[in-house]
């Protein structure tokens, strides 16, 4: 492989490029779904291949190919150079890229426990007991339980003598209930829901999330919520749980934070983002308690890493201060448009996707509240937990979540569970309306597989850690006719 | 790309595995080119060559799945190891999976060589003409314009062998001014029938028609739905709502209403795989051949 790349870099270099990088990549996952203590699924996946990026006269044009020979890499540079000079031939301007120093490191994520020699028999295991063990709870019809575990083995080259070697492991658990009674139908999730939850962690994630003992809580308030009363209509205080938290800023913070997005490169496909160039470092995007930044460089996080796929470091960006929006997630093209560098948001899901500006791990600083304060301080709301379902518009303006359960709040206490709860907002008046967030005791890293972006879509893992918060006033509840 | 005799060719040393009781080999091979364009510039153009074989082995009543992205015998042959080990260390089903037998399939002709030969030029050519005109209307246009050429093959121990060639293109326009905006899509198999120009015209047509709406209070409208909507909808119905699993297991929303009434009397809904105006494969992904059914 050392060979062939190297091979690449040469043939690129040699077509006087204004910049090129090649990517190798070496992807082996595993997949294990349960269901009622029947396998549904255990598969096992290997993909590798190359992607090559050039710039010519200020035109992008990106090839990938799975066969790596020398005369497959020297046709895929060609398909990549044809792209850049079809477009560089109509485009009216020029891409420009910001400065980026040719790092040479090597980097692997760490871990306790290689979850691909774990045996499969005590991986399947697990999830067959913890399945079959909830279907014997009453009300309970269905129980489906996911493991999910990647190794990406990359390296990275540039024309400007960057060589960058990562390895990063990633692990991803979780389950649900289905509680049925011939009436309705109820789900409730753990650790999460969307599959569960994902971090640059070995097996040991599965052993810290003790799956087991949560399985009477959870069964119990999936087969309670099949009684409980609707969550009515009313404007009211919400306490969002940290998983629900995490949704909440994927969606309303972090993508309209993406700057290829501000600048229209997802219009046709994931939309745009109300956070346009001039609100920069001006606009009041929530409340002095919201405090929301980026950082690649957190260990453990589903979105950690060293460099990006464009071989910039990874650092921590502020992009949100005590509610003033500050910055965006940049690449180095549209970093340039801002006359800095890159923070080292660029990242492809695989050796054959493009590089786009994605988050790595949003988060939300830890305030000061311990959870049960913020609680007692509550006179009437509602405590939301594990998001059920989500829509945003196009600009990541207009809002609505689902969560699987609401717990009423009343004299600072929890009470009543209600079933089907849903709020809604406007993105600035909700996060303005932010007046509390949880401490170091409440925050943790949670992880998503599954954020969509791009044409052909690339799915990938992002991080988020968050600690529960209170918002005030929030619409809570859908209007009937 | 590979001719179905070199395809299926690759295999035949895979089928001859004794490790299993029987086995099942789900091919495809791809060459992708995607051109982005946004704020009327084209601004990400791809070229992408893949393949993906999965590997399904059953033991007895177990069942390992492995796939794999390269086609050399090494690569298989480790990926068919990899299946036997998850079946030899997984639980049993509490069913015996039988596989296919062997079955005539319909002749579909979904591979065209203009979608197959156009360049990158040729389409940056065509998609940059209606810039202009949006420009001239102030507008800007976004989308993209993807160009597939692929195999798939299915093999299994009990005879089955299909193998099918495709091409298909994709263009889709989004035509932006102020607050409104007009989206026009086309997918073919065929690019020389695709009309470029009526996609364009209409997306900046419905653009303009959409500048300055009237706001209308939420309530109980009489809607019109255009065909592009109504294949959204139908898309989202037969995804969650007609798998023969989520109505065994009581999941989908039409669980026990076969037979029954489930929509109003002017709606009739069917499957074709082998409708040629759509994107006909004679085959679904275990072999079994495709054919009209309500």
């Amino acid at each position: 492989m050392k060979v062939i790349l190297g091979y690449s870099i040469d043939e690129l270099k040699r077509k006087r490029l204004d910049y090129g990088d090649v990517r190798y990549e070496r992807v082996t996952t595993e997949n294990i779904q349960v269901r009622n203590g029947i396998i549904e699924g255990f598969s096992t996946d290997s993909t590798k291949g190359v992607g090559i990026r050039v710039l010519y006269k200020g035109a992008w044009g990106h090839a990938a190919n799975h066969v790596l020979t020398e005369r497959d890499v020297i046709r895929t540079v060609d398909e990549a150079l044809s792209i850049a000079k079809a477009f560089s031939s109509v485009n009216p301007c020029r891409v420009r890229l910001s400065e980026n120093p040719p790092h040479r490191d090597t980097y692997k994520t760490p871990f306790k426990v290689d979850p691909f020699s774990v045996p499969p028999e005590e991986k399947v295991g697990l999830l067959v007991d913890l399945t079959t063990t909830a279907t014997r709870f009453k009300d309970i019809a269905v129980c489906e339980a996911f493991m999910e575990f990647t190794l990406v083995e990359k390296e990275f080259l540039s024309t400007e003598g960057a060589h960058i070697r990562q390895t990063i492991l990633l692990s991803g658990v979780g389950y649900h209930v289905i509680a049925e009674d011939g009436n309705d139908v109820q789900v409730m999730s753990y650790p999460d829901s969307h599959n569960g939850i994902f971090a640059a962690k070995g097996y040991e994630l599965v052993q810290e999330l003790k799956l087991m003992e949560s399985l009477e809580r959870v069964c119990g308030e999936a087969k309670a919520l099949l009684k409980a009363k609707e969550c009515p209509t009313v404007e009211t205080d919400i306490i969002l749980d940290g998983s629900q938290l995490a949704l909440q800023l994927h969606e309303s913070a972090g993508h309209p934070l993406e700057m290829d997005r501000v600048l229209g490169s997802e219009i046709s496909f994931a939309g745009g983002s109300f956070l346009s160039l001039e609100k920069r470092g001006r606009f009041r995007y929530g409340s002095r308690d919201v405090n929301i930044y980026g950082d690649p460089t957190h260990e453990g996080g589903a979105g950690s890493y060293r460099y990006d796929d464009e071989g910039v470091m990874a650092c921590r960006v502020d992009l949100v201060r005590e509610g003033v929006f500050l910055n965006y997630l940049t690449s180095r093209e549209s970093s340039s448009l801002l006359g800095e560098r890159s923070n080292g948001s660029m990242r492809a899901s695989s050796w054959s996707g493009m590089p786009l500006v994605r988050m790595s791990n949003i988060c939300i600083k830890p305030g000061e509240w311990a959870l049960e304060d913020l609680i007692k301080d509550t006179k009437k709301g509602f405590f939301l937990s594990t998001n059920r379902s989500w829509s945003i518009d196009d600009l990541r303006l207009n809002f609505q979540f689902g969560t699987e359960i609401a717990y009423e709040i009343k004299g600072g206490k929890l009470g009543q569970i209600y079933k089907n709860p849903v709020y809604y907002g406007i993105t600035p008046d909700f996060w303005n309306s932010c007046d509390g967030v949880c401490g170091r005791g409440e925050w943790r890293m949670w992880g998503l597989n599954s954020c969509a972006k791009g044409e052909p879509v690339q799915i990938i893992y992002v991080g988020h850690g968050t600690a529960p918060a209170r918002f005030r006033n929030v619409s809570v509840g859908v209007r009937k006719r | 790309m590979l001719s179905k005799g070199k395809t299926l060719e690759g295999f035949s040393s895979i089928l001859k595995s004794q490790q299993t009781d029987a086995l099942e080999i789900v091919a495809t091979r791809r060459r992708q080119n995607t051109i982005r364009f946004s704020n009327s510039s084209f601004h990400q153009g791809l070229s992408e060559s893949d393949c993906k074989t999965y590997i399904r082995v059953v033991k007895g009543r177990r069942i390992g799945v492995a796939s794999t992205n390269s086609l050399e015998k090494g690569s298989l042959k480790r990926c068919l190891k990899k299946a036997v080990v998850i079946a030899s260390h997984t639980k049993e089903e509490p069913f015996s999976l039988r596989l296919p037998g062997p079955s005539p399939y319909a002749q579909v002709s979904s591979w065209f060589e203009s979608t197959s030969e156009v360049t990158d030029r040729d389409k940056v050519n065509i998609l940059s003409r209606g810039f202009k005109k949006a420009e001239r209307n102030g507008c800007l246009q976004s989308g993209i314009f993807r160009r597939e050429v692929g195999e798939l093959a299915v093999v299994n121990t009990n005879g089955v062998e299909a193998y099918h060639p495709y091409t298909v293109a994709h263009l889709s326009v989004v035509t932006t001014k102020e607050e409104s905006s007009g989206l026009r899509s086309a997918v073919v198999k065929d690019i020389s029938s695709l009309d470029f120009h009526p996609i364009k015209e209409d997306s900046i047509e419905r653009c303009l028609k959409g500048l300055s709406p009237k706001d209308i209070e939420p309530g109980v409208y009489r809607v019109l739905f255009e065909p592009h909507a109504v294949s959204e909808l139908v898309r989202w119905l037969s995804y969650l709502g007609f798998g023969a699993k989520n109505l065994q297991e009581g999941t989908s929303f039409l669980s026990g209403a076969i037979g029954k009434r489930v929509t109003g009397k002017r709606v009739t809904l069917y499957d074709d795989g082998l409708d040629l105006r759509g994107m006909a494969v004679p085959f679904d992904m275990e072999g079994i051949p495709k054919k009209r059914f309500p």
